[in-house]
C-alpha cells in the first residue's frame, strides 16, 4: 500500500472530496469488520460497528493531522465503537465467541474449541489472529492497520498461534506440539 | 480427539473457524445510510482547506490549583510540540486507557518530577529524564541511575557504583509502566479497556485499584492518573497509600528542552576495592580491601544456588538466626517473585568485614544475588548496631558485591565495592 497516495486520499477527503473517502472506505472496510469482530464475536454486530466507524471517521476526519496514520486512527475509532456496542449490550468485555456460536447452528467441536482458544487470547493478540484469518489479510496490511512493524506482526502472530496451540493441547484437543517448542 | 498431521493444520483450522466470506464493500449503500456524515464531509469542499491545516485556538483554562495549572500548561505546550489538535479531538468518554498507553509509547522524551506528601510535608523524591529508550534518574541526595535499555547502573552521591542489573526496559516496558511499577501496563487487558472515571473539560482521570496479587497491593490504596483530554498524555499520577492521607505525586513534563545524548551516558564504574575466587558451598574467602579507608578485609561465603522451577522455590530460601522469621519469609517471598520473573540461577552470599582496627562486623546473610548483577547492602557491628563497635565509634559499612562466572563449574569471582558511610550522611 502506497502511504503517499493514501495520505493524498486522506487530504483530499479532508477537503471534502467524497470519492476519496469512498476509496478509503473500500480499502479498509473489511479490516474494520474483522477488527470489530475480534471484540464482538458477532459478524452482524461487527458489520454495524464498521459502518458506524466510517460515519464517525467521516465527521472527525478534519481532526486527523497524521494523514499517514489514517489506518491506525480508523482502528482506534473502530475499537471505541465496538466497546460502545458491548456496553449497550450490557457486556463489560469481549463477547465469548463460543457463546455466540452456540446461538448459531454450528456445533462442530473443533471449531468451537478453536474459537474459544482465540477468545482466550488477550485483545491485541486476538486482533492479529482475526485480521489474519477472518479475511486473510497480509502481514503488510495488518501492519498498516495496527500501526506496528511487519516484523512485529510476524512475531506476534507466531506467539499467538503458539498460545492457541497450547490451549488446545491443554484441553485435550491436539496430540501434537504445534510450534510450542 | 483431533490429531495434528502437519504444520498447516492450525492455519487451516483457524481459517475455517473464524474465516468469513468477504463482503464487497458497498460505499453507495453506506452513503445512503449516512447522509449526515456525507453532508459534513462534503461541506468542507465549500470551506476550503481542511480544519487540520488551520491554526488551532487554545481554550481558556480555569483551574484553582497551581499544580494543575502547571500540568495544564504542560499539556498545552505538549500539544503544540506534538501537533495535537485542540478543536475536536476524541470522544473523551470513550477513550480507553489502552489508547493512552499507545500514545505514551510514541513519546520520545519526558521529564518527570516525583514528589512525596507525608503528613504536612511535600518533598522531592527524584527527577528523571527519559529519551529514546534511555533513562536517567537523579535522587534528592544526588544519587544517579542510568538505564541505557540494556543495563541499569546506580551510582551514589559520591559517584560509586552501587547497583547493576538488567535494564527494566529490556522487558519492553514503557516509561509509564516503569514509573507505575508495572501497574499501568498496556499488557493488562482489563486495564487497557478501562474508561476514565471522570471527564472534565480539559482532563480525563483514570483510577486504578491494584489487583490483590500485585506486588505493592498491601500498601497502595489506588492510583489516579490525570490525562490531557486532547493530547492523551498523562500529566500527573497520584499514588495513594492505604489507611493514610499520604501520597506520591508524579508530574510529567513534556516541554522541557531535551537533554543532550551525553547526559544519558553513565560515568565509568569505579574499580572494585577487592576481588577473589569463591567456590559454591565452599569455605569463607578473605578479600583484601584497598582504597576504602577504615576497611581492611571482606569475608565472603557463597552458597544455596537455586535454578529449579519457580513454583518450587523454597519458602525459607532466606533464613537467619538473628532475624525475625516473618521478616525472613517476607524477604524470601520477594526473592521468589523476582526469580519467577527473571529466572535464575540465584545464589546467597554471606558477607562480613574486618576494620582497620581489627574489629569484625556482623554478617549480612540475607543477600540473594544473580550473576553479573549488583545491589547495595549494609552491615554494622557484630552486636547489630552501627554505633556499638568495641571502641564506641560509629561505623556503617556499605557494600556492593558483584558475582561473576568463571569457566570452572561452581567457581565464581566476587568483586567487592565497599565504603564507610559517615553518620551525618
Amino acid at each position: 500500500m502506497n502511504s503517499n497516495s493514501e495520505a493524498q486520499l486522506v487530504e483530499a477527503a479532508q477537503n471534502g472530496h467524497l470519492e476519496s473517502f469512498g476509496a478509503l472506505y473500500e480499502r479498509y472496510h473489511s479490516a474494520m469488520v474483522a477488527l470489530a469482530y475480534s471484540m464482538l464475536g458477532d459478524r452482524d454486530l461487527a458489520d454495524d460497528a464498521a459502518q458506524e466507524t466510517f460515519a464517525i471517521a467521516c465527521q472527525k476526519l478534519g481532526t486527523l493531522r497524521r494523514r499517514d496514520k489514517f489506518a491506525g486512527w480508523l482502528a482506534s475509532i473502530c475499537r471505541n465503537t465496538a466497546r460502545s456496542i458491548l456496553r449497550s449490550k450490557g457486556k463489560s468485555s469481549t463477547v465469548n465467541f463460543q457463546e455466540r456460536v452456540g446461538n448459531q447452528t454450528d456445533t462442530d467441536h473443533s471449531r468451537d474449541a478453536i474459537r474459544e482458544a482465540v477468545f482466550k487470547l488477550k485483545s491485541s493478540d486476538r486482533e492479529l489472529i482475526v485480521l489474519r484469518y477472518y479475511n486473510g489479510f497480509s502481514q503488510a496490511q495488518i501492519s498498516n492497520v495496527l500501526d506496528i512493524s511487519p516484523q512485529a506482526v510476524n512475531g506476534r502472530l507466531v506467539r499467538a498461534k503458539r498460545k492457541i496451540a497450547k490451549y488446545l493441547k491443554r484441553n485435550g484437543f491436539m496430540g501434537d506440539d504445534y510450534g510450542t517448542a | 480427539m483431533e490429531r495434528l498431521e502437519d504444520k498447516n493444520w492450525l492455519d487451516e483450522a483457524l481459517t475455517e473457524a473464524i474465516g468469513s466470506e468477504e463482503k464487497k464493500p458497498n460505499f453507495e449503500k453506506w452513503k445512503q445510510e449516512h447522509p449526515e456524515a456525507v453532508e459534513m464531509l462534503t461541506s468542507r469542499a465549500e470551506k476550503g482547506p481542511s480544519m487540520s491545516t488551520r491554526p488551532f485556538s487554545i481554550r481558556r483554562i480555569i483551574m484553582k490549583s497551581p499544580i494543575t495549572k502547571i500540568a495544564a500548561a504542560a499539556v498545552l505546550i505538549t500539544a503544540v510540540l506534538l501537533g495535537v489538535k485542540f478543536a475536536g479531538g476524541p470522544d473523551a468518554a470513550n477513550v480507553a486507557w489502552g489508547e493512552v498507553t499507545s500514545r505514551v509509547a510514541q513519546v520520545d522524551y519526558v521529564h518527570v518530577y516525583w514528589l512525596k506528601s507525608r503528613g504536612d510535608t511535600l518533598f522531592r523524591q527524584f527527577e528523571a529524564w527519559y529519551a529514546h529508550g534511555k533513562l536517567v534518574r537523579r535522587g534528592d541526595k544526588g544519587g544517579m541511575t542510568y538505564d541505557d535499555g540494556q543495563t541499569q547502573q546506580t551510582f551514589d552521591e559520591q559517584g560509586r557504583r552501587v547497583g547493576k542489573k538488567p535494564s527494566l526496559f529490556a522487558e519492553g516496558k514503557t516509561f509509564f509502566e516503569l514509573f507505575s511499577a508495572g501497574l499501568l501496563s498496556d499488557k493488562n487487558e482489563q486495564l487497557s479497556q478501562q474508561m476514565p472515571t471522570n471527564v472534565g473539560d480539559d482532563f480525563l482521570i483514570y483510577e486504578v485499584d491494584p489487583p490483590p496479587d500485585w506486588n505493592g497491593s498491601e500498601w497502595i490504596e489506588n492510583i489516579s492518573v490525570t490525562v490531557g483530554k486532547n493530547s492523551l498524555l498523562p500529566v500527573q499520577m497520584k499514588i495513594f497509600e492505604k489507611d493514610s492521607d499520604d501520597y506520591d505525586l508524579a508530574m510529567f513534563d513534556y516541554e522541557a528542552a531535551e537533554k543532550p545524548p551525553e547526559f544519558f551516558e553513565p560515568p565509568m564504574a569505579t574499580s572494585a576495592n577487592g576481588e577473589s575466587e569463591v567456590v559454591l558451598d565452599g569455605e569463607e574467602v578473605v578479600i583484601n580491601i584497598e582504597g576504602s579507608p577504615g576497611i581492611k578485609q571482606a569475608i565472603v561465603r557463597l552458597h544455596a544456588k537455586y535454578d529449579g522451577p519457580a513454583d518450587q522455590f523454597p519458602l525459607d530460601y532466606i533464613h537467619s538466626n538473628g532475624l525475625d522469621p516473618n521478616f525472613c519469609r517476607a524477604v524470601s517471598e520477594g526473592v521468589r517473585k523476582k526469580y519467577e520473573k527473571k529466572g535464575g540461577p540465584i545464589f546467597r552470599l554471606q558477607v562480613s568485614f574486618v576494620t582497620d582496627e581489627g574489629y569484625r562486623s556482623g554478617t549480612n546473610d540475607i543477600i540473594a544475588t544473580r550473576l553479573n548483577e549488583a545491589g547495595q547492602c549494609g552491615v554494622g557491628s557484630s552486636a547489630g548496631g552501627v554505633d556499638d563497635w568495641p571502641d564506641g565509634k560509629y561505623r556503617n559499612i556499605k557494600f556492593s558485591p558483584l558475582l561473576k562466572p568463571t569457566e570452572r563449574e561452581d567457581t565464581y569471582i566476587v568483586e567487592m565495592r565497599c565504603w564507610l558511610r559517615p553518620k551525618d550522611d
